[in-house]
């Protein structure tokens, strides 16, 4: 089976809030970047599947030169090839995004199995794959947290409330990954990390700009922005957290 | 009449014993070849200057220093050792005459020493021995084995002793030994035969009869001695011979670039120290008793990781080691050096468990939970403490420390380290250390943002590569830097720092924190303070056994005023508190290190237990907490606290 899986690198989301700004649109700061959690979970999804079935792995990231992060770990992961799309960083119409996507997948060759993540760890929208599959007319699977190739099928393990669900699925397909014990993401070999690190990522233009809903602002909420650490012993520090919820969230711990 | 005996005296046919010798030179000969075959498999490393290997090797080998810190046993083994030296300068006393007609055997020289010396010697050996059988079989200490090769050994040697003196004893029994009564113990026993009015012929037959049986019983344990554990008498001195001659150094940097194997997987990984390591290891199980992963239950034994090294380059010398060496045993180590400070034959454990690391790590991705978060935060955001929301900057907030800046010079630079940046308690070390700095009047400057892990806990975890990486990356900056001395509150970052980053191009004047503040007490720049309280002081192991560094903190306490009593283990000596190797960043079921630790520093009824190390800071606060002690500080914020008001700057 070949699969194409769509990664992204974010801004690093430990970071400490002080050190982001924001300003034309974006989100900045002299801080690194990390890829995207659902994108490993995507990552390791895809690895297993090309493994399992001995296919080809190709990934592909939409952005600037900060997108390499999430591509050379893809290449290090035993992806064949990487693609990335120039495009800006910040925020895109997901509908556009999901048009960058499939022509991109068609360029690249197409694939019997698509894998993304979720939803991206900056803007959580969880919408582009299932706008990718609708573009592409093919059946979707959200939220799966393993795959076992099975023949000429999928066998897919997804997260459901409380619990979770198998199934089986025929590719062509489109898999959204989510984090579970089988798509914990794997530290890489070193030698697969160096081969990673001379291997070429191909570039290629966006097919359009991107249209639809623009930011024409952004800024941190002030509140979440003012964290402060609470010192001293543990029970002096539990009452003061007490405290400090019944102000932030009305009408808890007032009765007992 | 010159005091003197016949060698070889109711023996006639003396001259077969060349026959069995013949074989038991071929029969050692090729056992040692066994041995040296697969030493010669492992790779070769540079010796380097002979001086400190061979003041290292008399130390350990000739005065046995490492052995007799076991008193006991360690004094008896010296005993041992030393008699069976006098015997077999004796024997070739005996050859000397017997073979090459020397007039040896005579005088005072026969008396005082053939006869005399080599009987003490003798006897010194039968207790020696009986306190090694005691305490195996009678003590039965879990560190020592009770196979059958553990009986055979010292038990052979018991019956050459006996034998010895039995055949002394019957000739001088049979011959009325003039001088007999210098051989104390054989004449002793002559006696005996008289009591027992033991027929001279029959005397004659007997001493016949033993004398070959205790040559062939001699020549077999010889031959024997590259087939078992008795090879350390050779191996012994070699591996202190080939061991590190310093503290401080340890793991080697290979090139991975070119590297064939990413770590070590197979016997040609090893180093030729490696595998003569395995040769010498005599079992004597102090290694394990001093491991705190074995203490607490985890499924690690460094004895046990050379032995089955060992099986296994006998046995199946061309299979990947992964057969001999299970995960959870590699990763269960700490790295805190204390089994190759017991092991009196400098058997190097912490390289071959490093080096079987790395080939997990880095050719297979194998490292476990929390400790691969660690690697991860390492290579994405330059720290391992995961979900720190502060900045490199955060812990210095309200103080008046500069941050270095391109192009300025840097007299003093204080290396945070990860801890003292991100962990809340170490940050609160931190916070004292650059005030005590500041009220010197110290021109200290951080890197702020610029600081960058050493890389340490990437390295323990066997990622190499990364480590590498971060190691480049931190040399090149702090040439940029060029500060005329780094001080650091952190042992793993000195460890790196001062030792480690050498193999970088780094040559940094590195000092950790108790000996900055240690000499601004002697050379008064801190001014004494006094009436503090009763104190511990926990060692941490990269500050003592691999920098030997053990005084200068204690010299702060005192600075401080405080009163110091001391844990059983202390110094060099010192029992882990279960940070290290990456175990700072994993989850550690029960029993935990640190618990034990902690109960040894709470049994002393300090007030206080005192380190200096953010990661031993940690695990001591949670250990000793748990245990119902008091409070746990860093030597820093110690002496903060009670000299604050009162620094005398020059
Ligand atoms: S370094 Fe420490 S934990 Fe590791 S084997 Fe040696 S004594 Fe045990
Ligand atoms: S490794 Fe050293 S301390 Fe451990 S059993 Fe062998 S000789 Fe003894």
């Amino acid at each position: 089976m070949r699969v194409i899986a769509f990664v992204k690198s974010i801004l690093d989301p430990e970071a400490p809030p002080g050190a982001i700004r924001f300003d034309s649109g974006r989100a900045q700061g002299d801080v690194g970047q990390v890829l995207g959690p659902y994108e490993g979970n995507a990552l390791e999804l895809a690895a297993q599947i090309a493994e399992g079935s001995g296919g080809a792995f190709v990934a592909i990231a939409l952005g600037g030169k900060e997108q390499e992060t999430a591509l050379r770990k893809a290449l290090a992961l035993g992806a064949t090839s990487a693609v990335r799309v120039e495009r800006e960083e910040g925020f895109h119409d997901p509908l556009a995004t999901a048009r960058e996507m499939q022509a991109a997948a068609e360029a690249a060759g197409g694939a019997d199995v698509y894998v993304f993540g979720r939803q991206a760890g900056d803007w959580d929208q969880a919408v582009t794959a299932g706008l990718f599959a609708g573009l592409a007319g093919l059946p979707l699977v959200p939220i799966v947290q393993g795959a076992e190739v099975r023949g000429a099928a999928l066998s897919v393990r997804r997260e459901i409330q409380g619990g979770y669900e198998e199934g089986e699925i025929s590719p062509p397909c489109v898999l959204s990954a989510s984090n579970g014990p089988g798509t914990l993401l794997r530290l890489p070999k070193v030698k697969d990390v160096m081969m990673a690190n001379r291997k070429p990522i191909e570039v290629r233009p966006a097919i359009s700009p991107s249209g639809g809903f623009k930011v024409s602002d952004l800024r941190a909420n002030a509140a979440s922005r003012a964290g402060r650490r609470i010192e001293g012993d543990l029970k002096s520090q539990a009452e003061a957290l007490a405290q400090d919820l019944r102000r932030v969230i009305p009408g808890i711990g007032g009765g007992a | 009449m010159t005091p003197h005996r016949v060698v070889y005296w109711n023996i006639p046919d003396h001259a077969w014993m060349y026959l069995p010798f013949a074989v038991l030179v071929v029969v050692f000969c090729y056992g040692f070849y066994r041995r040296w075959r697969i030493w010669s498999k492992g790779q070769r490393r540079p010796i380097g200057p002979w001086g400190p290997r061979l003041r290292r090797l008399g130390r350990h080998a000739g005065l046995q220093s490492g052995v007799v810190k076991r008193r006991l046993q360690g004094y008896a083994h010296v005993a041992l050792a030393v008699a069976f030296i006098l015997l077999f300068i004796g024997t070739l006393v005996v050859m000397l005459k017997s073979d090459f007609g020397l007039p040896v055997m005579q005088g005072a020289f026969y008396l005082w020493f053939e006869s005399f010396t080599l009987d003490a010697a003798g006897l010194a050996g039968i207790v020696a021995l009986a306190i090694f059988l005691w305490r195996r079989y009678g003590l039965r200490p879990q560190a020592l084995s009770r196979e059958a090769a553990d009986f055979f050994v010292p038990f052979s040697l018991l019956i050459i002793l006996i034998t010895g003196f039995v055949l002394q004893s019957l000739r001088i029994y049979a011959t009325h030994d003039p001088w007999g009564g210098y051989s104390f113990v054989g004449y002793a026993l002559a006696s005996l035969w008289g009591a027992l009015h033991l027929g001279i012929p029959a005397a004659l037959l007997i001493h016949r009869s033993l004398w070959w049986f205790h040559l062939l019983l001699a020549f077999s344990f010889l031959a024997a001695i590259p087939y078992s554990k008795m090879m350390h008498l050779f191996t012994g001195p070699l591996a202190i011979f080939l061991s590190e001659p310093t503290r401080g150094s340890g793991l080697d940097s290979p090139n991975l670039e070119t590297a064939e194997r990413l770590g070590v997987n197979f016997l040609s990984d090893l180093t030729v120290k490696d595998l003569v390591d395995l040769d010498a290891c005599t079992e004597c199980g102090r290694c394990q008793d001093a491991c705190p992963a074995f203490a607490s239950g985890k499924p690690l034994s460094p004895k046990q990781v050379i032995l089955d090294l060992r099986e296994h380059a006998r046995s199946r010398p061309n299979e990947p080691l992964t057969l001999a060496i299970k995960d959870e045993t590699l990763f269960a180590c700490t790295t805190c050096r204390a089994c190759q400070e017991a092991c009196p034959v400098d058997i190097e454990h912490v390289p071959k468990i490093v080096g079987m690391r790395r080939f997990r790590a880095m050719e297979e991705g194998e490292i476990p939970a929390g400790l691969s978060d660690a690697v991860q935060g390492i290579e994405e955001r330059g720290h391992p403490f995961r979900g720190s929301q502060a900045s490199r900057t955060t812990w210095m907030e309200g103080l008046d420390l500069r941050v270095w800046q391109e192009g300025t010079p840097c007299e003093t630079l204080l290396w945070v380290g990860c801890a003292g940046a991100f962990d809340p308690r170490a940050q609160k070390v931190a916070r004292a250390l650059a005030q005590l700095l500041l009220a010197m009047g110290e021109d200290v400057k951080v890197l702020g943002g610029r600081e960058s892990c050493t890389g340490d806990p990437a390295r323990r975890a066997g990622q190499e590569y990364l480590y590498q990486i971060q190691a480049q990356q931190n040399v090149e900056l702090l040439q940029q830097v060029a500060p005329k001395r780094i001080v650091t509150m952190c042992p793993h970052c000195m460890q790196q720092l001062r030792n480690e980053y050498r193999d970088f191009g780094a040559n940094f004047e590195v000092v950790h924190h108790s000996e900055y503040l240690s000499m601004a007490l002697v050379t008064g720049r801190i001014s004494h303070a006094a009436g503090g309280k009763r104190v511990t002081y926990h060692d941490p192991c990269y500050l003592s056994r691999y920098n030997g560094i053990v005084d200068a903190p204690r010299e702060v306490l005192s600075g401080a005023g405080m009163e110091l009593t001391e844990m059983p283990r202390h110094g060099t000596d010192s029992f882990c508190c279960g940070a290290g190797g990456g175990w700072a960043f994993r989850e550690e079921g029960a029993p935990r290190v640190n618990r034990l630790r902690a109960k040894e520093a709470v049994e002393t009824g300090a007030e206080v237990v005192a380190t200096s190390c953010p990661f031993c800071l940690n695990m001591m606060s949670d250990g000793v907490r748990a245990e119902g002690g008091g409070e746990v500080q860093d030597i820093a914020e110690i002496l903060w606290e009670q000299v604050a008001t009162s620094p005398v700057a020059d």
